[in-house]
């Protein structure tokens, strides 16, 4: 973002359009030095990229200047005034000055006036040492000042979420908050308040703020404050860790801020990784439960229905002694592996190694592959082989970007902010967002549908017909593809008339959609859960892919690609490593088939399954619950290895707890494919051990082979096997990126062809369900993101309802209401909106949600073994 | 000539008692006069003596108007100090204050430079005037929050 080209208008208004490529090279002299820099940069960024310092406060690369604090004044020659640096563009020419008497007044004057209101508590300020307004006050030499006012003392107040307090006196007005809430998240929560001298930052929307924490991360001073951790340290007090967030598979890069091993703060380092300093409301203030009570720090074995502390030990030995008795009476395929999508790469290498060479099973899943597993196979048919997206930044350079599945503000507001949003600024890319809900970047959207769940095809086939029909010459190159004339056959019959009756949208806007994709240049599909999660799941991507390999958003350089963005941290290298019952690491295909996690627990109620070992997951909570529930119950041995006593937990035999993501070390790989380190930040309570050495000593106690190594050593032994690591380092200076070249050769890629169809509507059940967050907000591969205080408030699932509908019901807003679907019922917070098609019922869930998973039904896609989250019949009853 | 000789080495030999009375006299001089004047020494520990008035001893806590401590637990002390002997673990009141749930001085460690109480914004920390502290153990010679309390010159609030 740093390139920015500043237009004057009329009215006076400074207008700022970012310039998606350098301008030319231009030459002027900053401090008698001849520097070059490009045209459309600011001074200020043309100086700093040549190592001259200018002071600034108001300035942040990531947001667009005001010129409002005066540091940055410079002289030109030629220029009547001093100009402010940070607003003014370099020009061909052009000499400037940055180090005079006169430039020093000016802003020891500028400073002593921002100081005349400010209180001065800095002792007591959580700022103190971290702040940019006393380093610019030490720097200025400014010991007393000439300006006296009477200061304010408002104390303290909630700012717009309660994770974030602020303090209006210390605020010094740089309106970086506000910017950043403007420009980065486009939230508009909040704003300036008042006039004149009463002037301040002020909350306009409470509602809509979504504690992003980016108005935290950006304010020079102590003016607004993180109110999660009690504890404050100052950065000489301090250490700081960089390390990969462990909520979503994006993997931002967040610095963890430790003093006497614990967490205090979390922030993002500038310019690194997929999230370029933005993090999410988990990322952010989501750590607290690391050093939770709760957390169980010693192993346990129930016995006579409540837990017992073991040794370490006798743990395992007990555990290597069931498995055995297990593999002697019922042979190895009785027993399964379960591997949560949070683990690290070499804890899911070293575990799949584990079950198939110690324990002798291929029964070895993750949850991770229920999300990824539709979009890899749909995929996978229509590109020709295994498909690696473009990088996230992609999408900022694409011109139309269809957004399909949950809601990506909700599921990932770093995706829908930092990258498409960006893309709609910054280039004027053109939105179409696919979701039944009309949520914030819905109203965004240039053209929004509906869509019920399921309807993915339909809408695709629509579209596919319509591009055909009226902008053919546009599509040249993809009618080489093969299977182009099957897919014009088919798509055929869809016409205008025929698809906007089917998926209830006015006609109008599919033929505006297909305009807009027609003229795209880089149009980009964005996916996430539950798109995919339906019982035609590989289908409701495959038409997708279809109609963007249609579009040349798959093929070709530059194409803004197809992506998935997922809910787990190390979803794509859990699979990557072989935590599936049908590849093993790298997709190599395996000779055997094990029982999938669905399958297992089948196998489980039947007898089959007498043992099953599932590490950071709770499928009680994910998966159908009566399904679980019977299986669970029926197992001889359950062994759970967690950090909390999950759900899961009271059913287990043996309790392993497990380091947490500040503990560990190893790698993640993101839904780019980015392979990023965790890094070690705290050391772990009392004798708490790796997952790595647990394994280890279990497999010893079997009397089998196993080897015990440290995550280093395992990455290197994934370089080796693994064919898509090849040749990674650990410890990489740059990031790298598994897999090989992420071009599509057309010759490969092919149409393939998908069903449209979708289930009648049972008149019992008039609504469709989606489950949303499943696996996002719901549950973090255990009980962890109860424990967390700062995400608390966060804690209800809410029904999403339209509001007319509600009304018919007797349901009111804010109330109860029974939500009933064949296989289950719970009661749930009513919120509504006018703006939910009538048909549509989301549930959004919150952090720990025990009863979703009653409503699961117990029908899985035969194509991935996955239940379906969304596209559920429900209906709705007063309580 | 006998009597000569014998004259004069009675003469030499009252020369010489003289003499040496006057040494000794001399050497006693000091003593005798030091005798009639007060002692130099005290009788420590029945007696203690009084320290300089740039003296730094062992530190004290401050108090405030409740009794508790002055210190904000803004960590300056913690960054000033040489031989990095304090520990300090802040919280945050219920009001949003800073406080210093923790606050400790290795007075082994110390070496009694007074940086701290320099660097104090809210003059909490303290060089008193106190050097009587000794221990069995170490640990016990790391002052906590109470103990700098008590060092008050006043003794504990």
């Amino acid at each position: 973002m740093s390139d920015a080209h500043i237009k004057y208008t009329a009215d006076g208004g400074a207008h700022i359009k970012y310039m998606t490529d350098g301008g030319a090279i231009i030459n002027l002299t900053i401090d008698g030095k001849a520097i070059q820099a490009h045209a459309g940069q600011t001074i200020l960024e043309a100086a700093r990229a040549n190592g001259i310092a200018i002071p600034t406060l108001c300035y942040h690369p990531r947001l667009l200047p005001i010129g409002s604090c005066r540091l940055c004044v410079v002289e030109i020659e030629g220029a009547e005034r001093p100009m402010t640096a940070c607003t003014t563009p370099a020009q061909e020419g052009i000499v400037v000055r940055t180090q005079t008497e006169r430039l020093n007044n000016m802003r020891r004057a500028a400073l002593q006036l921002i100081l005349t209101y400010h209180p001065l508590d800095c002792p007591q300020c959580d700022a103190g040492g971290a702040c940019e307004l006393q380093d610019l006050v030490v720097a200025f030499g400014i010991d007393a000042q000439p300006y006296h006012a009477v200061k304010k003392s408002q104390g303290q107040r909630e700012f717009a979420t309660p994770l974030i307090r602020q303090w209006p006196d210390r605020c010094v007005m740089c309106l970086r908050c506000i910017r950043a809430d403007h420009e980065i998240v486009r939230t508009h929560a909040i704003d300036l308040i008042g006039t004149g001298i009463e002037t301040e930052v002020g909350i306009t929307d409470r509602d809509a703020c979504i504690s992003c924490g980016e108005c935290l991360q950006v304010c020079p001073v102590g003016a607004l404050t993180e109110h999660v951790s009690r504890v404050k340290a100052r950065p000489w007090q301090s250490q700081q860790v960089t390390t990969t967030c462990f909520y979503c598979s994006l993997g931002c890069q967040m610095e963890l801020t430790c003093f006497e091993n614990t967490i205090v703060r979390v922030q993002a380092p500038a310019h690194s990784g997929a999230n370029q300093g933005s993090l999410c409301r988990r990322g952010i203030f989501g750590y607290d439960f690391i050093h939770h009570p709760h957390r169980v720090t010693a192993p346990m074995i129930k016995g006579a229905g409540s837990w017992k502390r073991v040794p370490w030990s006798e743990a395992l030995a007990h555990v290597a002694a069931m498995i055995n008795k297990v593999i002697l009476e019922s042979g190895p395929d009785a027993i399964g592996g379960l591997i949560s999508p949070r683990s690290t790469n070499e804890e899911v290498f070293l575990f799949q190694r584990f079950m198939r060479e110690v324990v002798g099973t291929h029964s070895i899943d993750s949850t991770g592959r229920l999300c990824l597993d539709p979009y890899r196979q749909a995929l996978r048919a229509v590109v020709g082989r295994d498909y690696l997206p473009p990088t996230l930044d992609a999408l900022v350079q694409s011109d139309c970007i269809v957004v399909a599945g949950g809601d990506l503000d909700a599921n990932n507001n770093i995706i829908a902010a930092n990258r498409v949003r960006e893309a709609l600024w910054r280039t004027g890319a053109r939105l179409i967002v696919l979701h039944p809900w009309r949520g914030r970047l819905a109203k965004e959207a240039d053209c929004w549908f509906p869509l019920l769940p399921g309807d993915e095809p339909r809408w695709a086939l629509g579209m596919i017909h319509l591009l055909l029909e009226h902008h053919h010459e546009a599509l040249a190159a993809a009618q080489k593809i093969k299977g182009f004339p099957e897919l014009k056959e088919t798509t055929r019959e869809f016409t205008l008339e025929r698809t906007a009756k089917e998926i209830g949208c006015a006609p109008d806007l599919l033929t505006e959609a297909a305009k807009l994709l027609a003229q795209a240049k880089r149009p980009a599909f964005v996916c996430s859960p539950p798109l995919g999660q339906v019982h035609a799941g590989v289908d409701q991507i495959t038409a997708l892919a279809n109609l963007a390999l249609l579009c040349g958003a798959l093929t070709g350089s530059g194409s803004g690609g197809f992506h998935w963005v997922g809910p787990q941290s190390n979803m794509v290298g859990t699979i990557e490593m072989g935590a599936s019952p049908l590849v093993l690491p790298g997709y190599q295909p395996a000779d055997t088939k094990g029982l999938s996690v669905v399958e297992m627990m089948q196998a489980a109620a039947t007898g089959r399954l007498k043992a099953l070992f599932i590490v950071g997951e709770d499928p009680l909570i994910t998966l159908p619950r009566r399904l679980v529930e019977k299986g669970l119950a029926s197992l001889e041995l359950l062994v759970l290895q967690d950090m909390f006593l999950s759900e899961t937990a009271e059913r287990a035999h043996v309790f392993l707890p497990s380091l947490s993501f500040a503990e560990s070390d190893g790698t993640f790989t993101n839904c780019e494919g980015r392979v990023q380190r965790l890094r070690r930040a705290l050391q772990p309570p009392a004798d708490l051990r790796w997952s790595g050495e647990v394994w280890a000593d279990i497999a010893s106690f079997m009397d089998k082979e196993f080897p015990l190594t440290s995550p280093a050593a395992v990455f290197a032994e994934i370089t080796q096997h693994n064919p898509l690591y090849t040749g990674m380092s650990f410890e990489p200076t740059t990031p790298q990126w598994r897999g090989d070249g992420r071009e599509v050769p057309l010759d490969k890629a092919a149409f393939t062809a998908f069903s449209a169809g979708r289930g009648e509507h049972d008149k019992e059940y008039p609504f469709a369900l989606s489950l949303e967050g499943i696996f996002e907000n719901h549950l973090i591969g255990s009980a962890q993101q109860q424990r967390a205080k700062g995400l608390a408030h966060c804690s209800q699932s809410y029904l999403a309802i339209n509001a007319e509908e509600a009304q018919t019901i007797g349901l009111v807003a804010n109330g109860r209401a029974r939500l009933i679907t064949p296989w289950g019922e719970t009661v749930a917070l009513i919120k509504t909106s006018p703006e939910i098609r009538r048909d549509a019922l989301i549930y959004v869930l919150s952090f720990y949600d025990t009863a979703a998973s009653q409503l699961l039904g117990p029908e899985f896609n035969p194509q991935t073994m996955d239940p379906a989250y969304a596209g559920i019949p429900a209906r709705v009853e007063k309580v | 000539m006998r009597v000569m000789t014998g004259m004069w080495s009675f003469i030499k030999g009252i020369g010489m008692v003289i003499a040496r009375a006057y040494a000794l006299a001399k050497g006693l001089r000091l003593t005798l006069a030091t005798f009639f004047t007060r002692p130099v020494t005290i009788r420590y520990p029945e007696h203690k003596r009084e320290v300089a008035p740039r003296w730094r001893g062992v530190h004290y806590f401050d108090c405030n108007e409740k009794g508790d401590t002055r210190c904000v637990a803004c960590g300056l002390c913690v960054a000033v100090c040489p031989s990095q002997c304090i520990r300090l673990v802040a919280v945050e009141l219920e009001n949003g204050e800073r406080y210093p749930e923790t606050y400790e001085i290795n007075s082994v460690r110390c070496i009694y430079c007074g940086l701290c109480a320099e660097a104090c914004p809210v003059d909490a920390i303290k060089l008193g005037r106190g050097y009587e502290f000794v221990a069995h153990r170490r640990q016990d010679l790391v002052l906590d929050k109470e103990r700098l309390l008590a060092n008050r010159p006043g003794g504990a609030p």
